[in-house]
């Protein structure tokens, strides 16, 4: 049934994913593309336990991931693709591969020149001209850590 | 005196909500039979606490998101609502719950804000072993001075609202349990679509249902 | 390795009942697990103050998790400091074990253990429990639960340090979590089927049978609104009720 949700996010899988996101999506698996993890077989265990019953949890490094994006939309499995940057996610879609589909930003928290933009995220400048190319790739991007929660979009960001 | 010792409660409360231990003391359930203890009617804080934790229920706290708060406000809810006999008292401690649940949220929201540049912020500047206890505790005297705050500013409005109110609700039991029945199952079916959903727990709760019809009806 | 020290365990034990204290968006419970392992720390850095000042600047960094199971990444970070991994070590570690501790424990507590002893505990008040009792059997059978939590996950960081994802695993937290959520939805049918036989002797039928539709209506809207039907339900109910008062002292 494809990508029901990309979101960046540095905590990767955690409660606000799997109860928050993952009750109201019920995927069938969950995307983690990330180049430390994909590498890091304990850091794969740890993350594997956070994981429902029932469902599955792959890893994979951004340049697998961005050959297999289009199948994995094209599958009948559910799958929430998540990413611990921003970069990750320029890596992904440049060229274009993600052109008209939805980035939800959820948690990016404070790190040395970042600054509060909304409780659950800060920015750097370059986290900035990221979202900005990221935009021109064709994403839409907005800013969301729940379901239920004030949806903020990218002037809203930016601002 | 009584305000005084409810306020104090509140801000024991706001504590267990989460800064210290959370023990659950500060869910609807346990805030209303104890404030009902406090103002001599337990019973009211059983049915008011009780009708609040059914619209609690469905609420997950998950990963420091906002959420409205349960404990003090449930305080002002039932140290009010006792104050009025029948239906009017039940709907204006429902009403006085639901808006200090949202100011409860909000001024949360405040407080962690200004706990943000009270904590050791460790990207910035070496931290200390006494900068970290003091910053933490002050913190903790803060949130309970937090909950104390709302639940007097609560208590004060309640007090208002029951003579403003006083006498005016036209709707009689049947129809206040009709209003709060509809409302409580709206989030009883988000705890259940939440928790699997129908099509993946509809059996259970069906046989919890039935089951508990049954034996209510039977014995 | 350095021996923690009994006294600097059950002091950063205790002390983890305080670790959402200060909570803050910039470092979340950063502040807390600070000031929960400060203990462990000022023991295995005794006579090093430089050390000490090192350990306490990586441990106020952000952290999050559920706050019964950070209980787990406070003894395994003890362990770790104990046995002196490096300090990248135990920063990929904390960073790392956050997310499945905050999932595992948010799925575990606030969806699977805490609403089914509630629920039981609704159940026991319409069935004519003491509104005491009601309040003690919830405090006592959620509290029982809690309280093995904090104690098992901060027993086992301690004993496995770095290597809790077996003891994890085997302790299968998320079929636990499974099962419970299942035990949560009959339970609440249970309330609602209680709550209709109660309502029976009421002799005025059509408000049973207005409230029965209105509450099928509800539970199927809700179901598919999902955990967000709250905010509209809090601001729904509230504005019904005060609109009926507007009412009431108008006329």
């Amino acid at each position: 049934m494809s990508i029901v949700l990309y979101r960046v996010d540095e905590r990767l899988i955690h409660g606000q994913v799997v109860v928050g996101w993952g009750s109201q999506l019920r995927p069938d698996r969950y995307l983690v593309v990330d180049a430390a993890v994909a590498a890091s077989e304990w850091e794969q265990e740890l993350y594997e336990l956070g994981v429902p019953e029932g469902t599955g949890v792959e890893f994979w490094s951004p340049e697998d991931a961005r050959g297999m994006l289009s199948s994995w939309d094209e599958s009948d499995l559910r799958s929430v693709l998540l990413a611990r940057d921003l970069d990750t996610f320029l890596e992904l879609a440049n060229g274009g591969t993600l052109e008209g589909k939805a980035l939800n930003v959820g948690g990016l928290h404070l790190r040395e020149g970042r600054e509060e933009i909304l409780p659950y995220l800060f920015l750097d400048p370059s986290d900035r001209d990221t979202l900005r190319s990221l935009e021109s790739e064709g994403l839409s991007i907005s800013a969301q850590d729940l379901p239920g929660s004030p949806k903020v979009g990218l002037e809203g960001l930016l601002a | 005196m009584d305000i005084l010792s409810l306020t104090l409660l509140g801000g024991l409360l706001a504590l267990d909500g989460t800064a210290f231990g959370q023990f659950m003391v500060s869910r609807p359930l346990v805030a209303g039979v104890l404030t009902g203890w406090l103002v001599g009617d337990p019973a009211s804080g059983l049915l008011i606490g009780g009708i609040l934790e059914v619209y609690f229920i469905s609420i997950f706290p998950v990963g420091g998101a906002e959420f409205p708060e349960g404990g003090p406000p449930t305080m002002v809810a039932v140290a009010t609502g006792a104050l009025v006999p029948g239906p009017a008292g039940i709907a204006l401690g429902t009403f006085l719950g639901f808006l200090l649940s949202k100011a409860g949220a909000i001024s949360t929201r405040f407080l962690r804000r200004l706990n943000g540049r009270l904590v050791p912020d460790p990207s910035r500047r070496r931290v200390t072993s006494a900068r970290i206890v003091w910053a933490h505790l002050g913190a903790v005297a803060l949130e309970f001075l937090r909950g104390c705050a709302l639940s007097l500013v609560g208590l004060l409005a309640g007090g208002l609202l029951v003579e403003v109110t006083s006498g005016h609700w036209p709707i009689g039991l049947s129809g206040t349990f009709v209003l709060l029945t509809v409302g409580a199952s709206l989030t009883a079916g988000a705890f259940v679509g939440t928790l699997g959903g129908w099509r993946r727990r509809g059996v259970l709760f069906g046989a919890g249902l039935t089951g508990f019809l049954v034996a209510s009806l039977v014995l | 390795m350095r021996s923690i020290g009994r006294t600097a365990r059950w002091s950063a034990f205790f002390r983890s009942f305080l670790v959402q204290g200060s909570w803050n968006n910039r470092t979340m419970i950063g502040g807390g697990f600070a000031f929960a392992i400060l203990p462990v720390l000022k023991r295995l850095n005794r006579g090093d103050p430089a050390g000490l000042s090192e350990a306490l600047q990586r441990h106020s960094e952000h952290f999050n998790a559920h706050p019964y199971l950070s209980n787990l990444a406070l003894g395994a970070a003890s362990r770790m400091e104990a046995d002196e991994h490096s300090e990248e070590d135990i920063r990929r570690f904390k960073a790392a074990v956050r997310s499945p501790l905050g999932g595992v424990g948010d799925a575990l507590v606030w969806v699977g253990w805490r609403p089914a002893t509630v629920l039981a505990a609704l159940l026991l008040a319409l069935a004519g429990a003491t509104p005491a009792f009601t309040v003690l059997f919830f405090l006592f059978a959620y509290n029982v639960g809690h309280l093995a939590l904090r104690l098992w996950g901060f027993g086992v960081g301690l004993e496995r340090g770095s290597r809790v994802s077996e003891s994890i695993r085997k302790a299968a937290l998320s079929k636990k979590a499974d099962r419970l959520s299942g035990l949560g939805v009959f339970l609440m049918g249970g309330v609602i089927g209680s709550a209709i036989g109660r309502s029976w002797s009421i002799d005025n039928w059509p408000i049973l049978l207005l409230a029965v539709v209105g509450g099928v209506w509800g539970l199927w809207l809700g179901s598919l609104v999902g955990q967000k039907v709250w905010r509209w339900t809090f601001l729904g109910v509230s504005g019904a009720i005060g609109l009926i008062f507007l009412v009431g002292w108008i006329g």
